[in-house]
């Protein structure tokens, strides 16, 4: 598929230091215009969009909530009324709660609640809202960001790990519903190093024993940055044209420990 | 990583899946090992094919059911070219038997096929593992198929032989990282000589309905097989032990 002039809504880009960025950027570096999604930091996607327009496409940051349904239509909306077509949408956008997994009492229902409705119904929400769009294009594609706790229930949270389960449910739900004209599959990474992680982590100390252990202990001794999973998504889009309803591990070998 | 100046083998490369492959790594700049059994006209053709692309190709009739065959191959490349970056396990093989007729499989068509398409992978493996593990960054992809994972296709002893290989493939990952990342492709039905060769008359029927049925309305070509491999090869860093499935939305269904 080649992308030069099609467009992309990238949810969850705001942060230049993160995934949803670092795809936003790769895109609009192929000639792709972007839909720069921001739910707060107006700041950060106005320099992400930025950055995109450098590679030569267009690009604009439109704030939205993707837990709301009303702003992920209106985000789907921004993309038609500029640029009258959308072929790509990547689910990016995610929230959590650091919570040790033996600490049950620490999370509630309304925690759940909170993370699936951003993690989970907003990646439906807007791939309802694109559906239409994404059909008429004709060569559409979907990239969930999902994790490898879907896999193995490791990561941040029980509830944030049980919401990437759900993620990759939808991932096949969506592939056959949206077939054959949009292509709907995953990336799951595991142990994802640079500054987002740093950021989120609590200590510095934290983030640096991550490092240690993917490169003492994971099979590949690496860890995954934001720009491996950047490549895998545009990889995904561009040219995985036989593939829907996968969900791509990309975790260096750890699930071979 | 960058395939420019690397040393690749590609078994079963004169046709198919691996003759694509060899091409494709050849316009990458990779000096590629053609391997054919029978097929040396087909072989000479992908060989001159590379050359053509830019970089040097060799041939090699090898047969990888023999360890002595793959141990020669292996040779072969580390002579010329002092080393060996890639490993493309595409050789396999078949026998068309509908999976409801038992009878129609012996025992020697099971040790046939797992002779080429598992025993044959781990062979060359195992010969290019020194190699490989010296070059500190290097890749092997096994092409296996939709049937280790979904027990269809061609035969029972060809789903099986395929399973083997999928599992294969985690044991190598463990052992050869970090310096080896080893991954598979699933593809489904691939359309080409030698899906023609085993269906005949029915192939383009077969073809058309397997179109019909797939959720993206599609099969492979050994061109998309080439260019995931490639992807594997050059650009999934983080990626080793896994299997990907190549079928148009086809477990969906």
């Amino acid at each position: 598929m080649d992308i030069r002039g099609a467009v992309a809504v990238v949810t969850g880009s705001s942060s230049v230091i993160g995934i949803g960025a670092e795809i936003a950027k790769l895109l609009g570096a192929r000639g792709c215009n972007v839909v720069v999604n921001y739910a707060g930091n107006k700041a950060g996607a106005d320099e992400t969009a930025a950055l995109c327009r450098k590679g030569g496409a267009e690009a604009i940051a439109v704030q939205g909530d993707v837990s709301i349904d009303a702003d992920c239509r209106r985000l789907v909306k921004a993309a038609i009324d500029k640029w009258g077509r959308l072929d790509v949408l990547v689910n990016n956008a995610a929230t959590t709660k650091p919570v040790k997994h033996n600490d049950l009492d620490a999370l509630d229902a309304a925690e759940f609640q909170r993370i699936y409705s951003v993690n989970v119904i907003g990646a439906y929400q807007m791939m309802r809202a694109a559906a239409p769009h994404l059909k008429a294009s004709g060569n559409g594609a979907v990239v969930n960001i999902s994790s490898i706790g879907a896999f193995r229930a490791g990561g941040s949270s029980i509830a944030y790990t049980a919401s990437k389960a759900a993620l990759n449910n939808l991932t096949l739900a969506l592939a056959r519903v949206l077939a054959p004209e949009v292509r709907v599959n995953a990336l799951c990474p595991g142990g994802l190093v640079g500054n987002w992680t740093r950021k989120i982590l609590p200590t510095e100390a934290e983030y640096q024993r991550r490092v240690q252990e993917a490169e003492t202990k994971y099979p590949l001794r690496k860890p995954i940055t934001p720009e491996d999973v950047a490549r895998a998504a545009l990889w995904l889009i561009e040219d995985a044209s036989t593939m829907t309803g996968e969900a791509i591990r990309m975790d260096s070998g750890q699930h071979l420990l | 990583m960058r395939l420019d100046g690397c040393v690749a083998i590609v078994t079963g490369s004169a046709s198919g899946v691996g003759a694509a492959t060899a091409r494709m790594l050849a316009a990458r700049g990779c000096r590629v090992v053609v391997n054919y059994t029978r097929s040396e006209a087909d072989a000479e053709a992908i060989r001159s094919a590379c050359v053509a692309a830019g970089a040097e190709a060799m041939l090699c009739r090898a047969d990888v059911a023999e360890d002595a065959d793959c141990r020669r191959m292996v040779a072969a490349a580390v002579d010329r070219w002092g080393r060996l970056d890639v490993l493309v396990n595409s050789a396999g093989t078949s026998k068309l038997v509908p999976h409801a007729s038992l009878d129609g499989l012996s025992a020697d068509d099971f040790r046939r096929i797992y002779a080429v398409n598992a025993i044959g992978p781990f062979q060359m493996m195992r010969a290019a593992a020194p190699h490989l593990r010296a070059t500190g960054n290097a890749a092997v992809v096994n092409v296996s198929s939709g049937a280790g994972i979904g027990a269809r296709g061609s035969s029972i002893a060809y789903a099986a032989s395929k399973a083997a290989l999928n599992n294969l493939t985690l044991q190598l990952a463990r052992v050869l990282a970090p310096e080896v990342r080893v991954n598979t492709v699933c593809p489904a039905l691939i359309e080409g000589r030698w899906m023609r060769t085993m269906l005949g008359d029915r192939y383009e029927t077969h073809l058309e309905q397997a179109r019909a049925r797939n959720p993206l309305r599609r099969v492979c070509t050994a061109d998309d097989v080439a260019r995931t491999i490639l992807w594997l090869i050059a650009d999934a860093g983080t990626l080793t032990g896994e299997c990907l499935s190549m079928d148009g939305g086809q477990h969906l269904i």
